[in-house]
């Protein structure tokens, strides 16, 4: 009895831990954005990006690696392109897969993580380590900035790649959107310290000796809900919903 | 008389587990094309239509979309503000010289205010259509977004497909709802 008690004391003590433990350095692997072409396969006239993603690794040498997938609006600029208003992040889609290795199907498990129903995820969080922080700020502190929303994930039988859907959203846009005046390289800078973006975080199995290289690459896009004005202004706007063109980053994964 | 119990209470369960596996409740919509918005649009030009006649025909503005729509009773689930449930999908678009269908799932939000019974749907369809994808993609063919009533039985609907670089819209009955309403929406959303 004496025993279990001590023991249950302990589980006590350790539960705090639970969120510190699951702190973990990450590496940034790139950032990208999606703009998009017209049908000859010429740029169209947007004037800036669609959706921007920013892309963090951790493969410590025990053959698991993670991937954190995390997307940025730029409703701006599409909002410009329709002549629409009152944009807002409906949808957030993102996935990771092996593209290129000597070593044949260097992924293996591939596990995306969250997948039931959603209120509030606001408890998880990691560090990364980013070229586009400065050295004294060279981690970010970052959570999950949606509020309501449905989460479904899908992995192919082999479970060599993986999606996460974040649907039917509602989002503060203000805390996953990046203003016009900073490029897309400056969406961590911009988000550090802050709350931002939409996420995904992927867990897999590698199977590279040291020295070996797979690529991995990682892709995102947003769907945006906003409404064009009437003809008249006593006319009812007209909705709509609309699916950016997606944001890649490939990327090497190297055996430890 | 143990044994005849015994036999009601198993044929009561197997019920249970037949009937009760996925509840559904059922709606279904026929509605024709929004053709002044559409033409409001064109003389816009706007870039919404880009990919209409590509992918729909000339005589898309002259449609019809029937679509039927099941809601998964068992995944009601009731936040603050509104109550919200996944809902399958499946129907058909009707030009005059083509018929493309379509199935999919999605969302539907359940919201009252202002007297209506407000249904805000938002699905992922797998959409036939003329212009054929290019590439593997994990993007969906086609997103139907709905408003629909349940008081006054109002309903607009809007179908996109594809992504900027390839966009196609038809509107689909007449918009009712006022901005303000779509900020009341939002509002009921945000609720915490």
């Amino acid at each position: 009895m004496k025993k279990l008690i001590i023991l249950l004391f302990l589980i006590f003590i350790m539960m705090p831990m639970k969120g510190i433990m699951a702190e973990e350095l990450y590496y940034h692997k790139g950032t990208s954005y999606a703009d998009s072409v017209n049908l000859n396969g010429n740029k169209s006239d947007l004037n800036g990006s669609t959706v921007i993603m920013s892309v963090s690794t951790i493969y410590p040498g025990n053959f698991q690696g993670k991937e954190r997938v995390r997307l940025f609006a730029r409703c701006q600029y599409v909002e410009d392109y329709f002549d629409a208003y009152g944009c807002k992040a409906l949808t957030g889609s993102m996935g990771i897969h092996p593209t290129y290795s000597t070593v044949n199907n260097f992924v293996s498990q591939m596990s995306p993580r969250e997948t039931s129903f959603t209120n509030p995820i606001d408890s998880i969080f990691w560090w990364i380590k980013s070229p586009y922080v400065s050295a004294t700020f060279n981690t970010l502190y970052a959570v999950s900035a949606y509020s309501k929303g449905w989460v479904d994930h899908s992995t192919p039988t082999n479970y060599t790649s993986g999606r996460i859907n974040l649907n039917n959203l509602s989002v503060d846009l203000s805390k996953i959107q990046l203003p016009t005046n900073y490029t897309y390289d400056k969406v961590d800078s911009y988000f550090h310290d802050k709350e931002g973006g939409l996420l995904g975080t992927f867990t897999y199995n590698y199977g590279l000796q040291p020295g070996q290289v797979g690529y991995i690459t990682a892709r995102g896009y947003l769907e945006y809900e906003m409404r064009i004005p009437g003809e008249t202004s006593a006319s009812f706007p007209i909705p709509i919903w609309v699916t950016t063109d997606e944001a890649k980053v490939n990327h090497t994964v190297t055996g430890k | 008389m143990k044994r005849k119990i015994l036999s009601v209470v198993l044929i009561i369960m197997m019920l249970f587990v037949v009937l009760g596996a996925t509840p559904k409740y059922e709606r279904q919509f026929n509605l024709k094309t929004n053709r002044e918005a559409i033409e409001f649009l064109s003389k816009k030009q706007s870039k919404l239509l880009k990919s209409n006649n590509e992918k729909f025909g000339l005589q898309h503005k002259d449609s019809q979309i029937q679509l039927r729509l099941d809601y998964i009773e068992d995944t009601k689930q009731q936040l603050s503000g509104y109550l919200t449930q996944k809902v399958e999908v499946e129907g058909k678009i009707k030009t005059p010289d083509n018929i493309y269908s379509f199935v999919g799932d999605g969302y539907v939000n359940i919201f009252n205010f202002d007297g209506m019974k407000l249904h805000n749907g938002y699905i992922h369809i797998d959409l036939e259509h003329i212009k054929q994808k290019e590439e593997l993609s994990q993007i969906s063919d086609g997103q139907i977004s709905f408003r629909y009533d349940e008081v006054s039985e109002k309903i607009d609907l809007s179908l996109t497909s594809g992504t900027l670089s390839d966009i196609s819209f038809i509107p689909f009955g007449k918009p009712f709802l006022l901005e303000e309403q779509y900020q009341k929406i939002e509002e009921l959303k945000n609720k915490q």
